[in-house]
């Protein structure tokens, strides 16, 4: 029953409330009305009778007197005109029965005899379905006899039957009737109850937080829409900080906080949409990569701070030069992307970034500091150089690297060409950039080998990548990669740098000083920071100049003789050693040979695989050894795997190798064993050109 | 078999004297109603009021010539009618019983009554008699013989000349009623 109720809803619940109570009320009120009527009855039908009976008495008072039977009974013969009346008797005082009548004639066993009860305090009594009255028969004071009465109650109940009957119709109208009212009055509450429900879900669903209940009620309903109002307000004023702080964190999601240009994130969606736009409309756009060339020095030698500001005032810069339907942004430390809309012909672009380059090339006054900033541009255009922001964005940062291999300060288109070739090697190149990160680069050591004595004279260092993949990656395959795309230098920083720490930790764990190669590559050595490179890496292991050795190739000191030389000049005179890299196959010329400050020539290994069975080898072989003889240098073949090879440049007077046949190239631990065994001091102090050493120190440090 | 010509015998006797004892006892219990009845009639009259001197002041019975039921009406010598003690007695003459309120006369009187209405005159004296046709020759109330039975029929002329009322009661008893010189029969 009360889960039944509970689950009403709550018109259903106020309008069984409200039918209950009426039906409640009207069934009480009927009851009463029934209880009262039925006793008004029985006390009407009593007077009745007691009056009839009264009349009756009197009537036969004679005939009791004078014993005339037939008189009595004659007189008891008018009852028949009251069809209510059962039967009458009257008995004389010693209780027989003088006169009788009956209704139906028929013998009543309860009539036989009076009744027991004392006639003078109860002379009525009810039984249910009849009522028995009886009262004295007097004459003048003298009591003659007794007569009873006997009425039917059918008329009562029948009354009664008949007022239940019009009550249960009644009652049923009135339900019916109390249905429809208590319907039209349970939506006095229930009403705004419902409206109230109806606004919260319009509310709910439209989430318009600004909507309020309007109804004015002085009741409980009142204060309940007046809380809901409250509660609205204050959902309304969070709805509104979230907002704004939804809008703040969309900002800062979409926008760079230094700059307040776009990020990376906001550059890709609009140049998304500007391409959309572009192939609808075929025009072309124009992508600008634009790193700022040194600028981790800047960070490093002034603090962040600074190199903030200056970043903040390239951003300005940018800004004022771009119109306002490009796109800025800044992407990363110190690479920004502008996006050119509504270009014409790649002549709109090179203006364009003319003025840009120049702007950024006037001074940049920053805490008392004035700073000059150059930067290296990459320009890919849609559709020539790509369809999609990814292609483009490659396109440009190839394009940006080859702007910084020509010097800097400028900027490059992307040829199509040029794309291909970069597309495979993009994800070799990342790769790359990865491998850096996490060190998974390792040195392998190849010892060099006195030929005549067979002692270990030095190292030569040889870059080994651990690809956690792929597992161990040759140079051959990632170096001229590397080269390209101007990772070699960091690669060539950390060859450098762990060299000299092995080096230096060799001879900590007591070993005597040892002289370590280090290939230098071609971009490494066009680097103007080379020797602040190379010296810094000396000072911070320590290590003595003359144990590290640096070789480069031919063609690298060949194709700038003259800066070659005084880059080679400065390294000699700090007494780092110089060999000449594969000679033999390159265009050396042999008078600018003359005048390069080198401590060695290393044969190539091409020369040397066949020195046994070519002759021609074996020709420019003695021809190197020769040479390097004739100029003071000392000659290391490399590659040698036989000992044939080995007893040939021997006996051509050449004094170091390198090989397979000594030793081929292992990590420092499995080199430890040999190198303990037969270790020489190899550095030879002597080889430093008088000449070279006693030039003042040229070293410039680059911006 | 002289037991039983002694019962037949017996039951012969009983049979025989039955009827006789019988009428004897008939008898008795007619002249017992006949008393009732005069005494009982007196209770539906009422006298005019110079008929007593006070309300206290008894109610006298006269009989006038034998009649059968003298001695049971004198056995109710004394009784109280409401507040008055009854008296009965014998009258010598119509002018002895000129004080009476009820005038019982005999049947033996018959050739008399002439003389004992006009002596009476209008006097409100009620006159009962057990003589045929009493009430046709004047006589008030007149007691007659119905089967076992004794009723009584009423001369309403007489009685209204006299001054006498007679209840509604007494008329609804009545086996005959005369009233405005006809004899009207009982309802």
């Amino acid at each position: 029953m009360k889960v039944l109720f509970d689950n009403l809803s709550l018109r259903g619940k106020l309008t069984a409330i409200i039918m209950f109570t009426g039906c409640l009320v009207f069934l009480l009120t009927f009851i009463t009305f029934l209880v009262f009527q039925r006793a008004n009855l029985r006390t009407t039908l009593l007077q009745d009778s007691l009056v009839l009976c009264q009349t009756l008495g009197e009537n036969c008072a004679s005939a009791l007197i004078f014993n005339d039977h037939d008189s009595a009974t004659e007189t008891l013969q008018v009852l028949t005109e009251k069809s209510n009346i059962i039967d009458s008797r009257v008995y004389t005082n010693d209780k027989r029965i003088f006169a009788a009548y009956h209704r139906h004639l028929i013998e009543h066993p309860e009539i036989d005899r009076l009744p027991t009860q004392d006639p003078l305090t109860q002379n009525f009594k009810f039984s249910p379905t009849d009522l028995t009255v009886f009262k004295q028969v007097t004459y003048q004071g003298e009591v003659l006899g007794t007569i009873l009465l006997r009425t039917d109650l059918s008329t009562v109940n029948d009354a009664l039957m008949r007022y239940t009957w019009m009550g249960i119709i009644g009652f049923v109208l009135y339900s019916c009737l109390a249905f429809l009212i208590a319907s039209f009055l349970q939506r006095l509450i229930s009403k705004p109850i419902e409206d109230l429900s109806k606004t919260m879900r319009t509310i709910a669903l439209e989430k318009n937080y600004s909507q309020r209940v309007t109804q004015q009620r002085n009741d409980e309903l009142g204060s309940l829409f007046k809380g809901f109002n409250n509660m609205l307000a204050e959902i309304e004023a969070r709805d509104t900080e979230l907002q704004a702080n939804e809008a703040r964190l969309d900002h800062l999601a979409h926008h760079d906080p230094l700059t307040q240009l776009s990020n990376r994130r906001l550059l890709h969606a609009r140049i998304e949409h500007t391409l959309s736009q572009a192939r609808r409309s075929e025009r072309q756009v124009a992508i600008l990569l634009i790193d700022l060339d040194q600028f981790k020095k800047i960070n490093d030698s002034l603090g962040h701070a600074v190199g903030d500001e200056v970043l903040r005032a390239v951003a300005g810069r940018l800004k004022k030069h771009s119109r306002t339907s490009d796109t800025l942004a800044r992407i990363g430390g110190d690479e920004f992307v502008i996006v050119l809309e509504h270009i014409n012909s790649p002549d709109d672009v090179t203006r364009y970034l003319q003025g840009v380059l120049e702007s950024l090339g006037q001074a940049i006054k920053v805490s008392g500091h004035e700073l000059y900033i150059t930067a290296s541009v990459g320009v890919s255009l849609f559709p020539e150089n790509g369809e999609d922001v990814e292609e483009l964005m490659r396109s440009a940062d190839v394009a940006m690297y080859k702007a910084k291999d020509s010097g800097r300060n400028t900027f490059r288109f992307n040829t199509p060409g040029m794309n291909d070739k970069a597309h495979g090697q993009l994800l070799l190149e990342s790769e790359l950039h990865k491998a850096l990160e996490q060190e998974q680069f390792v040195l392998h050591y190849q010892p060099q080998i006195e030929l005549n004595s067979g002692r270990i004279i030095g190292f030569e260092a040889l870059i080994r990548w651990m690809h956690p993949e792929r597992g161990l990656i040759p140079p051959g395959d990632f170096i001229p990669l590397a080269e390209e795309s101007g990772l070699i230098v960091p690669i060539g920083e950390w060859v450098l740098n762990s060299a000299c720490l092995q080096s230096k930790r060799w001879q900590a764990q007591g070993r005597p000083e040892v002289r370590i190669a280090v290939n230098v590559s071609a971009r490494q050595f066009r680097q103007k920071t080379l020797i602040q490179t190379v010296e810094q890496a000396l000072q911070k292991h320590q290590l003595p100049p003359h144990c590290l050795e640096l070789e480069i190739t031919e063609s690298m000191v060949m194709d700038n003789v003259e800066s070659a030389i005084v880059k080679m000049k400065a390294l000699n005179d700090m007494g780092v050693q110089l060999s000449i890299d594969d000679f033999g196959t390159g265009y050396s010329s042999l008078s600018a040979l003359k005048r390069f400050p080198l401590a060695n020539l290393k044969i190539d290994r091409s020369f040397i695989q066949d020195i046994v069975t070519a002759p021609e080898d074996a020709a420019i072989s003695a021809s190197i050894i020769a040479l390097g003889k004739n100029m003071s240098l000392k000659i290391i073949a490399e590659g040698i795997e036989t000992v044939e090879q080995m007893d040939a440049l021997n006996a051509k007077g050449c004094e170091h190798g390198q090989g397979f046949y000594f030793c081929k190239p292992m990590t420092p631990e499995n080199l430890e064993e040999i190198y303990d065994k037969c270790w020489i001091s190899s550095c030879p102090k002597t080889s430093q050109t008088t000449s070279a050493a006693q030039r003042p120190k040229e070293v410039t440090a680059s911006g | 078999m002289k037991k039983r010509i002694f019962h037949s015998l017996l039951s012969l006797v009983l049979m025989l004297a039955f009827p006789l004892l019988a009428a004897a006892g008939e008898k008795y219990v007619e002249q017992q109603l006949k008393a009732a009845i005069t005494y009982n009639i007196a209770k539906f009259v009422n006298w005019p009021d110079h008929a007593f001197e006070n309300e206290r002041s008894p109610l006298r019975f006269c009989i006038l010539g034998n009649i059968g039921f003298s001695k049971e009406l004198m056995s109710l010598q004394d009784r109280l009618i409401g507040k008055r003690p009854i008296i009965i007695e014998h009258s010598a003459s119509i002018a002895d019983a000129s004080d009476g309120h009820i005038l019982v006369i005999a049947s033996s009187e018959r050739g008399r009554l002439d003389h004992i209405f006009s002596m009476l005159q209008q006097r409100p004296i009620l006159t009962v008699s057990e003589m045929n046709g009493f009430a046709e020759q004047g006589g008030m109330i007149n007691l007659v013989n119905v089967g076992k039975n004794i009723r009584f029929s009423i001369n309403l002329d007489a009685t209204a000349a006299a001054k006498l009322e007679l209840s509604s009661k007494l008329h609804a008893l009545a086996t005959e009623i005369i009233k405005n010189e006809s004899a009207q029969g009982q309802p």
